[in-house]
């Protein structure tokens, strides 16, 4: 009996660390969503490949890890997000895009994120941001 | 530290918070009156753009008006008054076409009509200034519109000579553009955005269209006006939010406040750094390492804080030039915290490694001259502080590796900048100020390493002295071991498989860089010569390079992945999204709608026309311009508009097939057909999209969508929408140029890449000329059946390259069929690349090089080194190779680049002109019996012809362009409607059939060709041209490669010069330094022979008479030896006989008398006798002790008993002589003895005399009036001749009366004596047995003070004395 409840626990934490598929689409999404939310630049590039692409009002380039986390740190210093939130997706087997509005502080009109996040060995990478006006 | 010091920081501490103070004041204030505040930073911007609007206008009215008044002008307007079309008057021609003009302005000059007759620079449409009344009265202003695209400033200026007007000067200047793709060469600009910067607001501005309907409900509108007074725009600006005004406040107040924090703490710096040097000075070594490590701890604590102040960065931020230094776009690290965060962070923090190598090497030197101290009463503190110095020296050695490893090859992988681009000598701006950066932080990280060995030596030294010589010898090769073993752990890289050389080279050059450093700073500042800085460079550069190339091989392989991923990427759900997006903003644009609901119903009526409607050409392009779609660069997109019949009416097309208009919209309905079915097929209400067959290459997918356009119920027209992806290269005949690429193209077009696609090992689709089999070669096969991704180097038709081999996932096993391998390749990096790399990283180097050498110079100057006193012959010989060596490279390298250059020109020119005279053949090829070219161009489409002969073609007629076969980039205002003023100079005037102009597409640079096609009168009536846009990257790439190879070879000649100078000066000045060797030797008495010197030249002859005469000086001095010997023995016995007779004439007198006595009876009886007797023996036998010891005396002299030679310390034989003589002169004896053994080869008991000597003599050289004080001291030295061999050195020294000056040459001689007694032979047998021992014997004296014989002996171990 006393086995009964460390093997219920263990079972509970597998049965949560058992990937799934759809859950896992969402997490990630969810996960961008709120760091774009709070201006978080470490934690929308904890999802980011080696080389990430940002294009930020018109220019994009592919950048190294380090650089894209100067780079949207750069952005968010004179953006301060107020607010942030999906409103659009769609998916391959291997491809997902997601596009939101972004609200900051001293503007009106939203700016437009486009996040595009590639399959690779079974986890979800981000690829590219793109902010446009 | 004085007073001053304390002052100043005392101000310095205060700043920061009166700046705080003032701040907060400051924005108490603007809360307080914060609506007038706002409304003031609204007035201040207003100001400043009205200034700058007015700066502008003055500077262009200047332009004009020195155009206006050319006398070339006036009477080429005159001229062309009475002509149709541009001007006949050369003059006027040749002045325009010969003007220089800054960026972004025109000028075109007009006669008063106004009728266009010559012009520089890019075309504007027509604005309203002639419809003014005071057109060609006065000058005038007005806005040039070219669609949304371009916006221009014009001032029109009259040339007119009294009330005679002859024309109008128009002046134009670029406001705002907007290309349609966004690169490094094209790039939005607008002036708004400038004056955003300035005044830190959002503003918009609107040039010459209605304004009522366009003021927004709240916000400010300023008018635009000219210098005429006429309206040319409107600016509208957000008032600034109190917040914002308050952030920009505080911005600027914080910036202040945060660089007096900063100056303040470089003040305590500079305390602390003043404490440490004054401790270095006089303290104990612990104290000194106390005041070193608060040094060390507040420089790396004061870069930090310049990190979290944001300084230097946030005092000229968004202000030029220094902008780009801090924008991470170019290149930001997280390595270290943020130290390397932008190109100035890198620059900052390598000049603090610097400064910190500077101060390691300080502190190291000083503990390394102070070993002695290292002895401590404890041994064990001493061995455990010496294991902690060696231990922190590998920490230190290890520490510098890793981080110079790791920042070289990051600064690649974490950039967008070119490092590795082939433009030049020098590299562009920001990355040479990395590069300079790398060299100064691989300066820094040398001397930090030259510090580690430094305190491992120290170390080791400082353990043996404290009795561990034999494990500390242990030590050291355990704690580097140790720190090998961390570098590899902390990934530093060096230790790889695929490039293995590089971490021992590295490490080599850094040993060799410490080794330099040594002896460098032995000389101090004598080391900054031009040789040694040059040295250095070459040598830092060595160290560098491979470590960047590590970063160059990474970013290689990035392009590859790259590369493949593009051309693999065939489900992009991006573009689904994207396509379904614009279709809903299509359907609901109002311009669509109402484009369709006019559009005339049925098929359009000439097949042969464009489009049926320019207006629904202008709808599809605004819609995709603005749309998500149009900015995905790796997608060529199209957008269609057809009508209720399904009849294509507009369109935006970019896709570069030669396809006429009817054969493009026969495809077009073909795809719609299709797509209808399938929508009716679905049943879906809302737009459709599918991936479809590529059109172009059938194994690719493409986008395609469609959606109704409704209205009232019914379906007046479709948009159709496409997307299919850019093959990397394109194999057309003319592809796609990268400089109409945008940036960030996924893939990188680059014509160097060459990518392929194998189907179960079949070529089936390939761009690029790199992949020539049709099939996958077996050895990359077997390798991809265990790999998914492989790596090789492979040779294909002599070339080499690196490829990238990916078996796509999920696309089956190798050889088990339906495998699919996607393969990119390089061309590898040669030899001469690296040479050429290595150039320009040297080049770079100069940059810090030559401020160092002019510093340099100042400081010898002041002390007085130059002009220096002495040259050595050597280096004389070895500057002028150097300087005739550098001046040669120079030569080579500016002569060779001008024929590179030229030829490649000349090359370029010869290939346009070929090409054009083939168009022309072309055309002959089409006309009739008599007809000229000029004429069959008339009924020939541009792009049939541009198909037919592969090239991109533009047809002028007169100087309009009239036809192209790019449309597209003349539709974007990227090619000018207006035939160049050069090229019209050159074919209308100067009569040339041919002529190339160089043009350009924002910064890039391309040559164009242009052909005449006469008519009959042999005039010009169209003008053909060939811009080489496609075939630039090819041709860019060889003369790239070719400048590299040249200078690749000059650097090898450098380096083979240099060395060749060394070897040669080495050569040519060894024999001088051989003689100078031997005349020394002759001057210090020794007459030996040089080492044969084998030359057939002068030197040779000149050793060979130098060694004949020193075997003449040697027979000389044998003889000289042999006369003196025998006049030695001669005075010798001289003085036996006389020391001998001394004794032997008492005795006979004595004997004598005795027997006297003896014979008389009355004396023998007598009591007397008795005592006579015994008084006469006794005398006898001091007689006889006194002839033995004379015997004894000359026996030690002659060296009649046997030395028994042995290793011994010499410290210990002083030290028993001396414990001897106090104990038997009762005196004290002063003895400093070295801290080491001092072995020595000699006899004890003769070395022992040898000392008692010099002490008795020395004892008995002082006066009775003086307190005798005899002083020993040892040590090891290096002798002064060119062996430089160890020597023991002692001396004794007294304070007795000294030598005088007369008796000084007879010191040594064996039968001087100062002293009443003895033979005179003391110092004599010690000169002698010193001689014997191979050592020297002197003496220095001052009469009155006392006199030091001093004795070298050579050292049986060569140990490395202590000085």
């Amino acid at each position: 009996m006393r086995f009964v409840v460390p093997l219920l626990f263990i079972g509970l934490m597998l049965s949560v660390a058992v990937p799934n598929g759809a859950a896992q689409d969402r997490d990630v999404v969810k996960s961008i969503e709120r760091a774009l939310n709070k201006g978080d630049v470490p934690g929308l590039l904890a999802f980011g490949s080696d080389r990430i692409a940002v294009a930020v009002f018109g220019e994009a380039r592919e950048y190294s890890h380090s650089q894209a986390e100067y780079v949207l740190k750069d952005f968010f210093k004179t953006h301060r997000v107020t607010s942030f939130s999906f409103d659009d997706r769609s998916q391959t087997d291997r491809g997902m895009f997601v596009q939101g509005r972004l609200r900051y502080r001293g503007a009106d009109e939203p700016l437009q994120v486009f996040v595009r996040l590639r399959m690779r060995s079974d986890e979800w990478e981000l690829r590219e941001i793109i902010i446009r006006k | 530290m004085n007073r001053r010091f304390w002052i100043f920081g005392l101000l310095i501490a205060l700043l920061a918070p009166a700046t705080l103070l003032i701040r907060n004041a400051r924005i108490d204030a603007l809360n307080r009156h914060e609506d007038a505040l706002r409304a003031a930073a609204v007035t201040d911007a207003y100001r400043l753009i009205d200034d700058d609007l007015r700066a502008i206008q003055l500077q262009m009215l200047a332009i004009g008006s020195d155009i206006a008044g050319e006398e070339a002008v006036r009477r080429g307007l005159d001229a062309a008054r009475s002509v149709d079309g541009p001007t006949t008057d050369p003059s006027l021609v040749d002045f325009v076409a010969g003007l220089s003009l800054p960026d972004q302005l025109s000028i075109e000059l007009y006669t008063p009509v106004p009728k266009l007759v010559a012009w520089l620079g890019a075309s504007m449409p027509m604005d309203d200034a002639p419809a003014q009344p005071q057109f060609l009265d006065r000058y005038v202003t007005a806005v040039a519109t070219d669609g949304d695209r371009r916006d221009a400033l014009a001032i029109w200026v009259p040339v007119r000579d009294g009330p005679t007007v002859y024309g109008v000067v128009r002046v134009l200047r670029i406001l705002r553009s907007i290309p349609p793709v966004q690169n490094t060469f094209l790039q939005d600009y607008d002036i708004t955005d400038t004056w955003s910067r300035k005044t830190h607001l959002e503003l918009r501005t609107v040039y010459s269209a209605p304004f009522d309907d366009l003021l927004p409900a709240t916000g400010d509108v300023r008018l635009l006006q000219g210098i005429d007074g006429r309206s040319l725009g409107r600016v509208f600006v957000d008032r600034p939010g109190g917040e914002l005004l308050i952030r920009n406040v505080r911005d600027r107040y914080d910036a202040v406040a945060g660089f007096w924090v900063a100056l303040a703490f470089a003040w305590v710096l500079a305390g602390a750094a003043a404490a440490y040097r004054k401790a270095a000075r006089v303290e104990r070594l612990s104290r000194v390492s106390i005041r070193f490590t608060i040094l060390i701890g507040l420089l790396i604590g004061y870069r930090y804080v310049l990190l979290t102040l944001d300084l230097p960065n946030r005092l000229q931020r968004g202000k030029s030039p220094l902008a780009p230094l801090y924008d991470p776009v170019h290149l930001a690290s997280t390595l270290f915290e943020g130290a390397m965060r932008s190109i100035g962070d890198v620059l900052l923090s390598s000049i603090f490694v610097a400064v910190a190598g500077l101060a390691f090497f300080h502190f190291s030197a000083t503990i390394l001259a102070r070993t002695g101290e290292a002895k401590q009463s404890d041994s064990s503190r001493g061995r455990l502080a010496a294991t902690a110095l060696i231990v922190l020296s590998s920490v230190l050695v290890t520490s510098v590796v890793v981080i110079l490893t790791r920042v070289s090859s990051q600064v690649i992988t974490d950039s967008t900048l070119d490092f590795f681009s082939r433009t030049g000598l020098l590299p562009e701006n920001l990355v040479l100020i990395v590069f300079v950066s790398l060299i100064l932080l691989g300066a820094g990280t040398a001397i930090l390493f030259a510090a580690g060995m430094m305190g491992l030596i120290s170390g080791y030294r400082s353990y043996s002295a404290n009795g561990g010589a034999g494990i500390a010898r242990l030590l050291i090769p355990i704690a580097l071991s140790l720190a090998v073993v961390a570098l590899v752990a902390a990934k530093a890289e060096l230790f790889v498989r695929a490039a293995p050389w590089v971490g021992p080279t590295v490490i080599a050059l850094l040993i060799g860089a410490g080794l330099l450093t040594f002896r460098w700073a032995a000389v101090g500042i004598r080391a900054l010569t031009l040789r040694n800085i040059l040295l250095a460079i070459f040598w830092i550069t060595a160290i560098v390079y491979p470590l960047l190339f590590r970063g160059l091989e990474q970013q290689r392989r990035n392009r590859l992945v790259d590369a493949v991923e593009s051309f693999d990427d065939g489900r992009d759900p991006r573009v689904l999204f994207a396509i379904d997006r614009i279709l809903l903003d299509a359907v609901d644009n109002d311009a669509l709608r109402a484009e369709l609901a006019d559009a005339e119903v049925g098929p359009p009526q000439n097949e042969s026309d464009r489009v049926r409607s320019s207006s629904a050409d202008s709808i599809a392009t605004n819609i995709l311009r603005r749309s998500l779609l149009a900015s995905m660069g790796a997608y060529e997109v199209s957008l269609t508009i057809l009508d209720a019949s399904e009849n294509p009416i507009g369109r935006y097309y970019e896709a570069d097939q030669r396809l006429t208009t009817s054969a493009l919209a026969e495809l077009e309905r073909n795809d719609f057909e299709i797509m209808k079915e399938m929508r009716e097929d679905s049943d879906v209400s809302g737009p459709l999209v599918e991936p479809m067959t590529g059109r172009r290459e059938r194994e690719r997918f493409r986008y395609q969508g469609i959606a109704p356009v409704d209205a009232d119920d019914m379906t007046i027209g479709w948009v159709m929408a496409s997307a299919e992806p850019r093959s990397v290269v394109e194999e057309a005949v003319t592809p796609f140029p990268r400089v109409l690429v945008p940036a960030g193209f996924y893939g990188n077009l680059e014509g160097d890449v060459s990518l392929a696609e194998f189907r179960d090992g079949v070529l089936v689709r390939n761009t690029g000329s790199g992949f020539g089999r049709y099939r996958l070669s077996e050895d990359a096969r077997r390798e991809l059946t265990t790999e998914a991704d492989v790596w090789r180097r492979e040779i294909d038709r002599g070339k080499v390259y690196d490829t990238y081999y990916h078996r796509r996932p999920g696309s089956g096993t190798i050889g088990q069929g339906s495998d699919i391998v996607l393969a990119s390749r390089l061309q590898a990096i040669t030899v001469f690349d690296h040479l050429y790399y290595l150039l320009r990283l040297t080049v770079s180097g100069l940059f810090l090089g030559i401020p160092l050498y002019i510093f340099g110079l100042f400081r010898r100057r002041l002390a007085g080194l130059l002009p220096a006193p002495e040259v050595r012959f050597r280096d004389k010989v070895l500057n002028a190779f150097f300087a005739v060596g550098l001046i040669t490279v120079a030569a080579m390298g500016f002569v060779g680049l001008q024929v590179v250059t030229g030829e490649n020109e000349r090359a370029i020119e010869s290939w346009l002109k070929q090409h054009l005279e083939r168009v022309e053949k072309t055309l002959f090829l089409e006309a009739q019996a008599g007809e000229l070219a000029y004429s069959v161009m008339d009924r020939t489409s541009i792009d049939s012809l541009a198909a037919r002969v592969g090239l991109d073609l533009n047809l002028y007629r007169g100087t309009e362009l009239v036809a192209s076969s790019r449309p597209q980039l003349v539709e974007d205002g990227l090619i000018d409607e207006r035939l160049p003023m050069p090229a019209y100079k050159a074919l209308f005037f100067d009569g040339f059939r041919f002529t190339a102009t160089e043009e350009n597409i924002g910064t890039f640079t391309y040559p164009a060709g242009f052909r005449a096609l006469t008519n009959e009168e042999g005039k010009p009536y169209y003008v053909l041209s060939v811009p080489t846009l496609p075939e630039q990257e090819r041709i860019e790439e060889e003369r790239a490669r070719t400048v590299a190879y040249l200078f690749g070879a000059l650097l090898l000649l450098v380096i083979v010069v240099l060395v060749t100078a060394s070897i040669l000066a080495n050569a040519l000045t060894r024999p001088i330094m051989r003689l100078r060797q031997g005349l020394e030797a002759v001057s210090r008495g020794q007459f030996t022979r040089i080492t044969p010197f084998e030359s057939r030249d002068e030197f040779g002859e000149l050793v060979r008479t130098f060694n004949s005469m020193q075997d003449q000086l040697a027979d000389s001095r044998v003889k000289v030896a042999q006369q003196e010997r025998q006049l030695a023995w001669r005075e010798m016995a001289r003085q036996v006989a006389h020391e001998i007779k001394n004794p032997l004439t008492p005795m006979k007198l004595s004997i004598q008398y005795l027997r006297r006595s003896f014979d008389s009876e009355k004396d023998r009886d007598s009591a007397e006798f008795g005592s006579l007797f015994k008084r006469i023996t006794t005398t006898l036998v001091e007689q006889i002790d006194a002839l033995a010891r004379i015997a004894n005396e000359f026996s030690t002299f002659a060296r009649m008993p046997q030395r028994v030679i042995e290793d011994l310390d010499l410290n210990e034989v002083v030290r028993e002589a001396a414990t001897l003589m106090e104990a038997e002169e009762g005196i004290s004896i002063r003895v400093k003895l070295f801290d080491r053994p001092l072995v020595v080869k000699a006899d004890r008991e003769e070395l022992r005399r040898i000392y008692i000597n010099l002490i008795k003599n020395g004892i008995q050289a002082v006066p009775d009036s003086r307190q005798g004080k005899i002083e020993i001291v040892t040590r090891a030295e290096r002798a002064n001749d060119e062996s430089g061999s160890a020597m023991a050195y002692s001396e004794v020294k007294d304070n007795g009366a000294g030598i005088p000056s007369e008796l000084q040459e007879k010191i040594f001689e064996p039968n001087f004596s100062t002293k009443t007694s003895g033979t005179g032979l003391g110092l004599a047998i010690v000169r002698k047995s010193i001689e014997d021992l191979n050592g020297e014997i002197g003496f220095e004296t001052r009469t009155g003070r006392g006199t030091t014989f001093w004795i070298r002996l050579p050292l049986t171990h060569d140990d490395e004395p202590a000085s």
